[in-house]
């Protein structure tokens, strides 16, 4: 019988390394199996995914209009002529 | 709306940089003078011109370079290298400023920061290999820029919160107030809450947690950038996010978002812990 509090506990601690894909293949596939199969983990595992991408929608820039690259233009422009 | 002028000195540089770029590193012979009246107001710099003479347009080359043939190869070169830069690395000007502004606390050296990175990596763009890495290498200007320009005593973290326990669990937190813990509940807080969160942190978690969540970066690519090892990188953004989610859970308490439970009162319901 598979002890599940150690499984989760060794899942838990790789968490972040999975979600960020570093994680190596065979670490990979054993922790999207345990995934698949424990609920509390992979509830936990989604939250975490959510608010990384929270985080990223919040603090990115890329949308915003800020005027830089003209202005970065124009100071190139000053330098090199 | 033109930004403060950045530091004389560094100005210069670049400028100088921008020289042995364009030119190849040939300078005028020591005691020829450069015109006073033919530089911009604006443009005018501090301390030794290095001899470099103005040309009939807006712009500057060593004298010993005057023939038109070496004039047009070196302008088609300079207009080729602009085009490229303006293709290649321009459009990641919002990103950088974005993230010049988690950086430095006010929005004018933010703009500074960025412009003046931009000008360094114009200046080196030269040995830049296209199809590399580009983001990552700007990213890394980026901060040797802040580093060694901007960067004023290490700043303490705004919220007292900040790292007081590096195992702080968002979810659990959640979970033992009696809700289910979604991440959509932080939705509730506006953009510039989140961004305060994130600032409040010290200096190397916010920027592990920044090039990492926000700009997407690997372990290998923040390691480069930042200079540290990637385990290094790993503990800094553990840390980091941890330390984001109890100031994350500050806010979210101060906006009712959760109830008010203590935490560490409530029984845990499982034993495993993020």
């Amino acid at each position: 019988m598979e002890n599940t509090e150690t499984e989760c506990r060794a899942v838990l601690t790789r968490l972040y390394v999975y979600l960020d894909g570093e994680a190596a293949e065979a670490d990979c596939a054993e922790i999207g199996r345990h995934l698949d199969r424990c609920v509390q983990c992979a509830r936990r595992f989604g939250f975490e995914r959510e608010l990384k991408e929270l985080v990223h929608r919040k603090c990115g820039g890329v949308t915003q209009r800020t005027g830089i690259s003209d202005l970065i233009r124009t100071r190139l422009r000053e330098v090199t002529g | 709306m033109p930004s403060p002028p950045i530091n004389a000195l560094a100005a210069l540089s670049i400028r100088e940089w921008s020289h042995l770029l364009l030119f190849g590193g040939i300078q005028a012979p020591a005691g020829v003078r450069m015109g006073e009246g033919d530089r911009p107001a604006k443009s005018r710099p501090v301390g030794p011109t290095r001899g470099l003479v103005p040309r009939d347009t807006v712009g500057w080359e060593a004298p010993s370079m005057r023939s038109s043939e070496v004039t047009q190869a070196r302008d088609l070169e300079r207009d080729q290298l602009g085009r490229r830069f303006e293709t290649e690395a321009l459009p990641h000007a919002n990103a950088l400023h974005a993230a010049a502004l988690r950086l430095t606390p006010g929005a004018a050296d933010a703009a500074d920061l960025v412009q003046e990175c931009f000008l360094r990596a114009f200046a080196g763009f030269g040995t830049f290999q296209s199809g590399t890495n580009i983001k990552a290498w700007l990213y890394r200007i980026l901060m040797n820029t802040y580093i060694s320009s901007y960067r004023k005593a290490v700043r303490e973290p705004r919220t007292i919160s900040a790292d007081s326990n590096p195992e702080f669990s968002l979810y659990d937190a959640i979970a033992d107030t009696g809700a289910t813990p979604e991440a959509q509940l932080l939705d509730g807080l506006p953009d510039d809450e989140v961004r305060e969160a994130l600032d409040g942190l010290p200096e190397q978690f916010r920027i592990a947690v920044l090039l990492s969540d926000v700009e997407g970066f690997r372990y290998q690519e923040i390691a480069d950038i930042t200079g540290v090892s990637v385990g290094t990188v790993m503990s800094r953004l553990h840390r980091g996010r941890k330390a984001l989610q109890h100031a994350l859970w500050d806010y979210a308490r101060k906006r009712g978002l959760v109830n008010e439970a203590d935490p560490w009162k409530t029984p845990r319901r499982n034993a495993a812990r993020s």
